[in-house]
């Protein structure tokens, strides 16, 4: 392995060297000039008489590059919708291989059409490249929530491709996937459970996050690590202009923010911290108990130089409470992270580097504040190098990593034995990708993972990612990803039961063999003026996931076995986007199907292989969202709609005597009381709707803002089942009709 | 004339579309009705068995999708009727509802005063009042001659000859069960003797006419860690034809409605035995 690492390190500096060989290059990073932020998707333009000649968009870093430039005199235009257009005079001299220019964007008092370069648009939920969506956080604003401002967990529910359980847990499943396949970056750092036990929030709120890459499938090599899915997010950093801040309160939860900088124009730090309150207003109202409480905290200090841009980031989030307020489960989790991040310029070279160290801890656990029935934590350090070398319609990354993980659980039954265990794992590897610009109509973006985790066999994961524009241009494109997918851990909660979030992370726990994936999709984009239409077609087959064995008896501590499962689904989603008007339909179809051998089968149904929908089987789902912003006001409306979720529906209920072996007989003992199941998973959950309305005004003034929100989430006060609990034949229903006022004052 | 009209209507208009927005959203919110239980056509859960040694039979009997568990009704079930018939004379006993108390979980064992006749086939029926049932027939096995002793032991402590005790049993089909009851005196204990059963089900070794047992008295007194036995009893059971193999099942995937159910419209299992005790070594009646 460790002649791995040199290989490519030697790789990275040949690179470099080849690079800095070629013509002239022109890169920098594009920001706000207000506070210093990136901006993503900036369009950058080289012009010569008024033609352009090259062009570029900047990613979530706002880096952009544009090699391979004639030396002579040229005019850089650099646009972004909201902001006065830049423009400057270049002169590249043949002495120059490489020149940096670094533009801040004046925000533009009113907004200017003005796009230099035509680009794909990349975000929206209109927008899909085989699996990815980036979304921003006026994306999120779009969709009413409870709260003060747009939550990616509210926003993520929107999605076809997403199925969560219910109002509260904080489980998300993309694809089929369940959430521990899911891989959830903060700042490049790992991160378990963000997703608040309030479902319509997570520790990602539209006002702390710069941008988040969704990938529901088929993503590059450069991630690593699960078998599903990749929730990317990039927080942003603080204003390096001024100080702001913001105060806010709703029913739900309150909280505040400070930024500002600690170095003019260079350094910035920003703090925020939210605290729920739903737990104290919920009797009044909502006119139930809801014993849910959950915080989170966030820093970020970031500095930002000509070449460079680093930051340390630290996030803490703490959840507690019982899903089911009837019952004596209480759920705790915590997340702690520690992320440090730097992105820069290699000096003479078309190559920048992006390093990530990071610190993760996650807890979880069920039961007493003492004295935990179960409780579960994972620890993880991890370090990882990135190159990327942009060489005119080429470019090249490349990589590596290294992680270390601590796995402890700690399980304790009633009538069962104590069942502790720890694992510790380390994992090292690399990645190599590129992506290719066959002329106008074909991208292609070829990578490779390799994974070795100590005690596992090498993983050789290649994947390809691919744009087909027929006609040549975006209007109407293609996309395809494939790849195969391992993962070396993973989480084990009681699929059976709805109203336990409790994960206990385990490595590869079936004869050491790793969980893995193939994963196929196939997509459409067709945009139409101001409508954008995207159908995508998808397939997951997953192969050796844990699963715990089918028991007449309840408990965590059941023997795992292994399960496969396909996956097919259909996204489609109809986006209309005009000035002010903003309208969404989206539609789901999924498919998903385990095949699990169990002995135990062959008993109760004749077969010891058994085919079954799993629980987050959500075969139809329909989502439609409209916003307006007619300046200061805004409203948005939600209509969600979502078919039945497979459970296993009982016969009834008795006790088992053993009288075969005549230790016990009807007048001796009570038995082992048992419910009587069907088969798994023949029943359905009823359908499931519900509108959510929310509306606001901002009153400004030169020195604050303050934004009133009212709204209502299911308006109509459908009686929605989140699970029923079979055990004490009761329904758990979701949240009734929730109105609420949110008040939030925030500086200019 | 008809602008009024039309006037009229554009005035109406938005009050019926109010109040058509306002119905519909009600009838969205409608709650659903959900059941959640399987349309098994499943009533009653039957467990227990007739013994031809017994002068009065009980059988457990709850119905299915009644409460939760257990102990959901500690009073008698007044809209269930449970009758056991002897099938060849048509003699039918109403079967009387008891509660039994385990710790705080009341279960509901039924019981008649009843011998069962060996080779006769008796049909037990619990009906609710509704007319919808569960039943069971069951024949009873045929008696069988007293197992026989091969070497007899000595006695049953340390220092005696540790060979096992072969017991030979002839005349059964459907072995039920095996069971070497002994008798001990607790160590540091005045107070008599106590009983531990063992069951040696697993242990019969099928030979013509019938099954040869092994009793490891040595092997179950280091397990119990014991210093000796005072008695030892076996205990033989013929099963009825449908008696299943339960040797080769473990506990959990016993539990499992599918596993073993021969009711009708009903889970669980009733079964039928006739047995016999061998008095291996020692006298009950002196230590208990």
């Amino acid at each position: 392995m460790r002649s791995c690492a040199l290989s490519l390190l030697a790789a990275s500096f040949l690179l470099t060297s080849f690079a800095a060989a070629q013509d002239v290059t022109l890169r920098g990073f594009v920001t706000d000039a207000t506070n210093g932020q990136p901006l993503l998707g900036a369009n950058v333009a080289l012009l010569q008489a008024d033609e352009i000649l090259r062009g570029g968009v900047t990613n979530e870093q706002g880096i952009f590059s544009i090699s391979r430039i004639a030396p002579g005199r040229y005019v850089l235009a650099v646009s972004y919708v909201g902001y006065a257009t830049h423009r400057d005079t270049l002169r590249l001299g043949r002495d120059v291989l490489v020149l940096q220019v670094n533009v801040a964007l004046e925000p533009a008092a009113k907004e200017i059409d003005e796009v230099v370069v035509t680009t794909e648009r990349d975000t929206g939920a209109g927008k899909v490249d085989a699996g990815l969506q980036r979304i921003r956080p006026k994306d999120m604003q779009r969709i009413p929530t409870p709260g003060p401002s747009g939550d990616l967990a509210g926003y993520l529910q929107s999605l076809p491709a997403i199925v969560s359980m219910g109002d509260r847990g904080g489980q998300v499943f993309v694809r089929g996937g369940t959430p521990s396949q899911n891989l959830i970056l903060m700042d490049g750092s790992l991160i378990y459970k963000p997703f608040h036990i309030i479902g319509f929030f997570s520790a990602f709120p539209e006002d702390l996050v710069s941008n988040v890459d969704l990938y529901a499938g088929g993503f590059g090599a450069r991630y690593s690590g699960r078998i599903s899915s990749v929730i990317d997010v990039t927080m942003r950093g603080g204003n390096n202009r001024r100080f702001q801040g913001s105060a806010s309160i709703s029913p739900f939860l309150t909280g505040a923010r400070l930024e500002g900088p600690i170095k003019k124009g260079q350094a910035s730090i920003l703090g925020s911290f939210r605290t729920s309150l739903i737990e104290e207003t919920a009797p009044d109202v909502l006119g139930q108990v809801l014993p849910l409480r959950f915080e989170d905290w966030f820093f970020k200090i970031q500095n930002v130089g000509d070449r460079s841009r680093c930051s340390a980031s630290a996030m803490y989030t703490y959840d507690r409470g019982r899903i089911d307020a009837e019952r004596d489960d209480v759920f705790r989790w915590q997340n702690t992270v520690l992320a440090g991040q730097c992105t820069g310029f290699t000096p003479n070279s078309k190559v920048y580097s992006n390093i990530n160290v990071g610190f993760t801890h996650a807890g979880n656990a069920i039961g007493s504040a003492g004295q935990p029935e179960r409780s579960a934590d994972a620890w993880r350090i991890n370090v990882d190098v990135n190159f990327t070398l942009i060489d005119a319609d080429k470019e090249i990354s490349w990589g590596a990593f290294g992680r270390a993980d601590d796995l402890t659980y700690r399980l304790r039954e009633q009538f069962h034995a104590f069942n502790d265990n720890e694992d510790f794992l380390i994992e090292i590897g690399g990645y190599v990708g590129g992506k290719w610009k066959i002329g106008q109509k074909l991208d292609l973006h070829p990578s490779l993972s390799l994974t070795l985790p100590f005690e596992h066999k090498l993983g050789l994961e290649p994947r390809l990612r691919m744009k087909w524009r027929p006609w040549g241009t975006v209007a109407r494109e293609v996309s395809a990803a494939i790849g195969l997918y391992h993962q070396t851990f993973i989480g084990i909660s009681d699929e059976r039961d709805a109203g336990s979030v409790f994960t206990a992370w385990v490595a590869s726990p079936l004869e050491e063999v790793r969980a893995r994936a193939l994963h196929m999709l196939l997509g459409w984009q067709q945009r139409m003026g101001p409508f954008n239409l995207v159908v995508e077609g998808y397939y997951k087959r997953l192969n050796n996931i844990p699963v715990p064995i089918w028991s007449a008896i309840a408990r965590f501590t059941t023997t795992l076995t292994s399960a496969n499962s396909d996956i097919v689904g259909l996204d489609t989603r109809l986006e209309f986007q005009r000035r002010r008007m903003y309208a969404y339909l989206g539609y789901g179809y999924s498919w998903i199907e385990y095949t699990s051998r169990q002995d135990h089968f062959a008993v109760i149904a004749d077969d010891a292989i058994q085919t079954y929908h799993p629980p987050h089987d959500r075969r139809h789902q329909l989502n439609a969202v409209a916003s307006w912003t007619p300046g200061k006001f805004e409203a948005s409306v939600r209509w969600q709609f979502g078919t039945g979720l497979p459970y296993t529906q009982p016969l009834g209920f008795d006790s088992m005597i053993d009288m075969f072996t005549f230790v016990s007989g009807p007048t001796t003992s009570l038995g082992q009381p048992r419910v009587l199941f069907d088969k798994p998973y023949q029943g359905r959950l009823p359908t499931y709707h519900r509108l959510d309305l929310s509306a606001g005004y901002t009153f400004d003034t030169r020195t604050v803002g303050v934004t009133l929100q009212a709204g209502a989430i299911n308006l109509y006060d459908r009686v929605n089942l989140f699970y029923y609990d079979v055990f004490e034949l009761r329904r758990v229903d979701q949240l009734p009709i929730t109105p609420y006022v949110s008040l939030k004052v925030e500086t200019r | 004339m008809n602008a009024p009209e039309r006037t009229d209507i554009h005035s109406r208009k938005p009050i019926w579309l109010g109040i058509a927005l306002g119905l519909a959203l009600v009838l969205l919110g409608c709650e659903t009705t959900f059941e959640p239980f399987s349309e098994g056509g499943l009533d009653f859960s039957i467990l227990g068995f007739l013994d031809a040694e017994r002068d009065t039979q009980f059988v457990r009997i709850e119905p299915l999708q009644d409460g939760i568990f257990l102990g959901s009704t500690d009073q008698p079930f007044d809209d269930i009727d449970v009758t056991l018939e002897h099938v060849s004379s048509g003699h039918r006993m109403v079967m009387k509802d008891s509660i039994f108390w385990f710790s705080e979980s009341a279960v509901h064992n039924f019981w008649t005063p009843l011998r069962p006749t060996p080779g006769e086939t008796y049909r037990l029926t619990a009906r609710y009042q509704d007319g919808s049932q569960s039943l069971v027939d069951v024949t009873m096995p045929d008696s069988f001659p007293l197992p026989s002793l091969i070497n007899p032991p000595e006695c049953l402590s340390a220092g005696c000859e540790a060979e096992p005790i072969e017991i030979h049993i002839s005349g059964i089909d459907n072995l039920a069960a095996i069971i070497a009851s002994y008798r001990f005196i607790p160590p540091n204990d005045t107070t008599g003797c106590e009983l531990i059963r063992v069951s040696y089900l697993e242990e019969a070794i099928p030979a013509e006419p019938g099954y040869v047992i092994r009793i490891n008295w040595l092997r179950d007194m280091q397990r119990l860690v014991l210093e000796g036995f005072e008695t030892l009893d076996v205990w033989v059971a013929a099963g009825d034809p449908e008696w299943p193999d339960v040797t080769a099942l473990d506990f959990e995937t016993l539990l499992f409605p599918q596993t073993v159910s021969n009711i009708d419209n009903g889970v669980g299992f009733f079964g039928g035995i006739t047995s016999k005790t061998l008095h291996v070594f020692g006298d009950a009646r002196t230590c208990r």
